[in-house]
């Protein structure tokens, strides 16, 4: 549990050592959201800027107005929606680039300060950064092709499960979420979901330490690791993970009192600060996911290949 | 096994039932019982069929004598996949190739008059049955008719059928098409996008189903009998209606309840128990509400069968019963139940007592039933959010009205045949949606208590008779003294939009170097869609003055001119909401300066939903 604990803390240091990949990351976010965004801002700004009943819009949403706008913008949103799908597609593809220099980062880091030893990727800094995205790219696209198969697998799994639920105890009603019935069903869903993920993240850790094996070796390796340390990588992944929900539930709690506010150009600065302000921790919180399983992977391979050694007891020798 | 009771033993049970206290709380004569039927009819629940002989007494009320009387036969629209029926339907493939799915009804004998054989003299197309008489039916003549039919029942996927043990018994019978003044028979096929026309009569009908059957039907239960082959007999008499269904399972359970001398019933399977009380809740309010509404709903008894069996089990209208399937959503924030069986509900009124031609004319009763459960929801769970509550998400019956109008406006009228239109979307779109949107524009206009008594008017002068649109249109001038023809010819025959816009304002001071002195103000309106309905315009000025005018909106576009003490601010077309029909809300105002704080807030909640948008597809 020591090394779970570790490898979080650890997560966090490395991250807050790197803070610029949490500016790249962000600025990623709000460049792609605006590309989406700015048509949307266009139209609201020709339907509602000179529209007496937009004001509606500052105590509560009114369909009257979106019914009328989805009408009326009808040719231009199907093509909106068209750009959009498509748009989506190039921001995943420019994320798996990027993803390439997080974690190339992330590694060097969690490797200084784990055993010390020299940057692996040239360069340092945002050209590091940058070096590491075009030499992963091709890594992280093939694992990113992987991650559709390893899903739909889950997704199968979890549709066999509800079948069995559904067999033993009957079916329920999918809309009454305080159901145990639904319950478990959203709950299992989300551990499957997790563990694709922690799969995918793993994946990406070996294929960074192993780029010279073939991805079926990568692939082979990575699970073999998670199978045989399957307590430590489940636990980090479901501390970060309880984390972030509890996060994200004080979020909620903060944006409602923000709610009551009276609707005023304040309250909507005040609203839209809280919600970058929470865009600002996802970004921050995402590079901790990537950086403590990179430092719990190269602590456990570090125990690995020199069995009987303290890590903890060498790190503090350095002065960490 | 039939079972015939001696004439003068009917007779005197149908006197002894007139007698009882509020058998016939009718306020006006009931209606002319033109197609009587007596009906034997028997379940057979292993060959999936019904053994049934029917004695039809129909009455010719034309002008002219009839040679060849027309039937419904509607079961034979299963029978193929190359039925009108099954062509039209865009019912997935299995249905059509299925031969579970296939049904029909099988003649196997008719007798007219005393004895007169007519087997094999039929002329059956599809579903439709020509029975030509030897001599013709005088006018106010009357004529038996009795016929020997199995019906092959398929499984369920459309209003009729099996899903395992369960049955949903609609339009199974021998059924006497209309018979017009002018001699002309009013006799359809069955088309997908056409629900049913009949006269109204008498019906006495005897089901025998199995002895753990229960059974929900149209009219009163009036007696249960035990058969000695484990079959029991259930006795139905239903007066003043001008169909007849009923459902069986073995599963029901049944609760009741008395309203206003009323007893309403509802059956459901098991695992709708929940959902019992709060459907009889909503039942309890609509009749109330509609008979405060409309008028005295005519009969001692109502039904409520859950009928979720198949694909094809859903809300559906019938005299004195209707059905629905329980909703999953959570009631209180979807309230779905309650939207559907207000719906189902108001058809008893507009249907079930006013019983206008659905094949032709299909908007005089789906349009005033979706407008009824407009106001009925309303009436219940308030103006905003009576529909979803959800999230702050609210949304009203109205809305959902609009948003299916908008779905497809400009491809047909709402007085159309049904089986013209386009297609399912056209036809809900124009013939629900549209002509409720209708009503709730002239409720608007003439005031919710004109609009009331035009209603009321309307049930009471049209109970138990088949009104045509032009009835309406000319009560309406009749009732309310006010022409709405042009709006109904523009909007029940034609295919154009409402739409209003202020397309420009603006105030110049009369002298350019004035400060104090007055402003030459324009307001440019535009009518952007075909439909012409005179409409108020509120311009709202600096000095916080607001002056209104109408426009009658026959041109194309308008300007009003005027000088005014201060600059405008704003102006807006309808500001009262009264034109539910309009296409476009947001082009019926403008404001000389930007609303600039709506249009940020809403443009950052969809910012900040696009970055998290953005999250979640590069999580993985």
């Amino acid at each position: 549990m020591k090394h779970i604990l570790v490898s979080f803390m650890e997560g966090i240091k490395n991250v807050w050592a790197t803070k610029y990949l949490i500016g790249i990351m962000l600025i990623f976010k709000l460049v792609t959201s605006l590309i989406l965004g700015v048509p949307l801002y266009l139209m609201f700004s020709t339907s509602f800027a000179a529209n007496i009943k937009a004001s509606n819009f500052l105590t509560g949403f009114n369909p009257s107005l979106v019914i009328d706008f989805v009408y009326y913008w009808r040719r231009t949103l199907s093509i909106y929606v068209f750009m959009f799908i498509l748009t989506s597609i190039l921001i995943i593809i420019a994320y798996i680039f990027l993803s390439g220099g997080f974690w190339g980062v992330l590694r060097d880091q969690a490797k200084r300060r784990v055993k010390d030893t020299p940057t692996v990727t040239s360069g340092s800094g945002t050209e590091g950064f940058f070096a590491a995205c075009g030499k992963y790219f091709g890594g992280m696209f093939k694992i990113g092709l992987l991650m559709i198969p390893l899903y739909l697998f889950a997704f199968l799994i979890w549709l066999i499960f509800i079948a069995i639920l559904g067999m033993v105890v009957g079916e329920g009603s999918l809309w009454v979420l305080t159901s145990w019935r639904t319950i478990s069903k959203i709950l299992i869903a989300l551990i499957l979901y997790f563990c694709c993920n922690m799969l995918g993240d793993y994946l990406r850790i070996f294929m960074l330490e192993k780029e010279d094996d073939h991805i079926w070796v990568v692939i082979r390796k990575a699970f073999r690791f998670v199978w045989t340390n399957l307590s430590s990588t489940l636990c980090l992944y479901y501390l970060l993970s309880i984390i972030l929900v509890g996060v994200i539930l004080f979020y909620g709690g903060m944006y409602k009192l923000v709610s009551g506010i009276s609707p005023t150009g304040i309250f909507i600065f005040i609203a839209f600060l809280l919600q970058q302000l929470f865009v600002v921790f996802h970004s921050f919180y995402r590079l901790i996911f990537y950086s403590s399983q990179m430092s719990l992977y190269v602590r456990i391979s570090d125990r690995d290949d020199h069995p009987g050694e303290d890590l903890d007891f060498k790190m503090e020798m350095r002065g960490e | 096994m039939r079972l015939l009771l001696p004439s003068w033993l009917l007779v005197f049970i149908h006197t002894f039932i007139l007698t009882i206290p509020g058998f016939c709380q009718v306020e006006t004569p009931p209606a002319a019982c033109v197609a009587n039927y007596r009906i034997e009819v028997k379940l057979d629940t292993l060959g999936k069929k019904l053994q049934g002989y029917e004695t039809i007494t129909f009455v010719n009320t034309s002008a002219k004598p009839a040679d060849t009387l027309f039937l419904h036969l509607y079961p034979n629209a299963f029978q193929s996949d190359s039925t009108i029926f099954m062509k039209e339907s865009l019912l997935p493939e299995r249905f059509r190739r299925g031969k579970e799915y296939k049904g029909s009804i099988n003649i196997k004998q008719v007798e007219i008059g005393s004895g007169f054989d007519l087997t094999g003299c039929w002329i059956i197309d599809e579903t439709i049955m020509k029975l030509p008489l030897s001599q013709p039916l005088s006018p106010a003549e009357s004529v038996k008719i009795k016929i020997d039919f199995t019906v092959n029942l398929p499984q369920i996927f459309m209003r009729m059928g099996y899903s395992g043990k369960d049955y949903m018994i609609g339009q199974w019978f021998p059924k006497m098409a209309v018979l017009q003044n002018d001699g002309k028979w009013n006799a359809h096929q069955y088309h997908f996008n056409s629900e049913f026309f009949a006269d109204f009569g008498k019906y006495d009908v005897d089901i025998t189903v199995p002895a753990n059957y229960l059974i929900g039907a149209t009219g009163y239960l009036t007696e249960k009998r035990g058969n000695q082959d484990s079959t029991v007999t259930f006795v139905f008499q239903a007066e003043d209606v001008h169909d007849f269904v009923w459902v069986a399972s073995p599963d029901y359970l049944i609760s009741k309840r008395t309203v206003d001398g009323i007893e309403i019933d509802f059956l459901y399977k098991p695992e709708h128990a929940k959902a019992a009380s709060r459907i009889l809740d909503a039942a309890e309010f609509a009749l109330r509400y509609y008979d405060s509404s409309f008028g005295k709903y005519p009969y001692r008894k109502f039904t409520i069968a859950d009928i979720r069996i198949g694909w094809g089990g859903g809300a559906m209208e019938y005299p004195m019963l209707v059905t629905c399937v329980p909703s999953d959503f959570p009631p209180d924030i979807i309230r779905l139940d309650a939207m559907v069986l207000f719906h189902e509900i108001a058809h008893q009124w507009w249907y079930g007592v006013v019983a206008s031609n659905e094949f032709e004319e299909a908007w005089l009763d789906e349009g005033f039933a979706t407008y009824s459960e407009s106001k009925a929801m309303e009436e219940k769970f308030g103006t905003k959010a009576n529909l979803v509550d959800l999230w702050g998400i609210n949304i009203n019956d109205e809305n959902i009205n609009k948003l299916t109008y908008l779905l497809d406006p400009q491809s047909d009228p709402p007085v159309k045949n049904s089986w013209e239109f386009m297609d399912y979307l056209s036809y809900r779109a124009n013939v629900y949606s549209k002509a409720s949107l209708l009503l709730q524009t002239m409720g608007n206009y003439m005031g919710k208590e004109k609009m009331d008594e035009l209603l009321k008017g309307y049930f009471q002068r049209y109970r138990f008779k088949h009104p045509r649109t032009r009835d309406f249109t000319r009560l309406v001038l009749e009732m309310t003294g006010e022409d709405f023809d042009p709006v109904f010819e523009q909007v029940l025959f034609g295919t154009g939009l409402c739409d209003y816009e202020v397309a420009s304002i603006r105030s110049e001071p009369v002298k350019s170097d004035s400060t104090q002195g007055g402003f030459q103000t324009e307001v440019l309106l535009k009518r952007l869609g075909e439909v012409v309905i005179p409409v108020d315009i509120s311009m709202e000025f600096a000095s916080g003055e607001k002056i209104k005018q109408t426009w009658d909106g026959k041109e194309r576009w308008h300007r009003i001119e005027m000088e005014t003490d201060s600059k405008i601010k704003s102006a807006i077309i309808d500001p009262d909401d009264k034109i539910a029909l309009e296409v476009n809300i947001n082009n019926n105002s403008l404001t000389t300066e930007a609303e600039d704080s709506a249009v940020l807030k809403l443009f950052t909640q969809c910012f900040f939903g696009l970055e998290t948008f953005v999250h979640c597809i590069t999580s993985f």
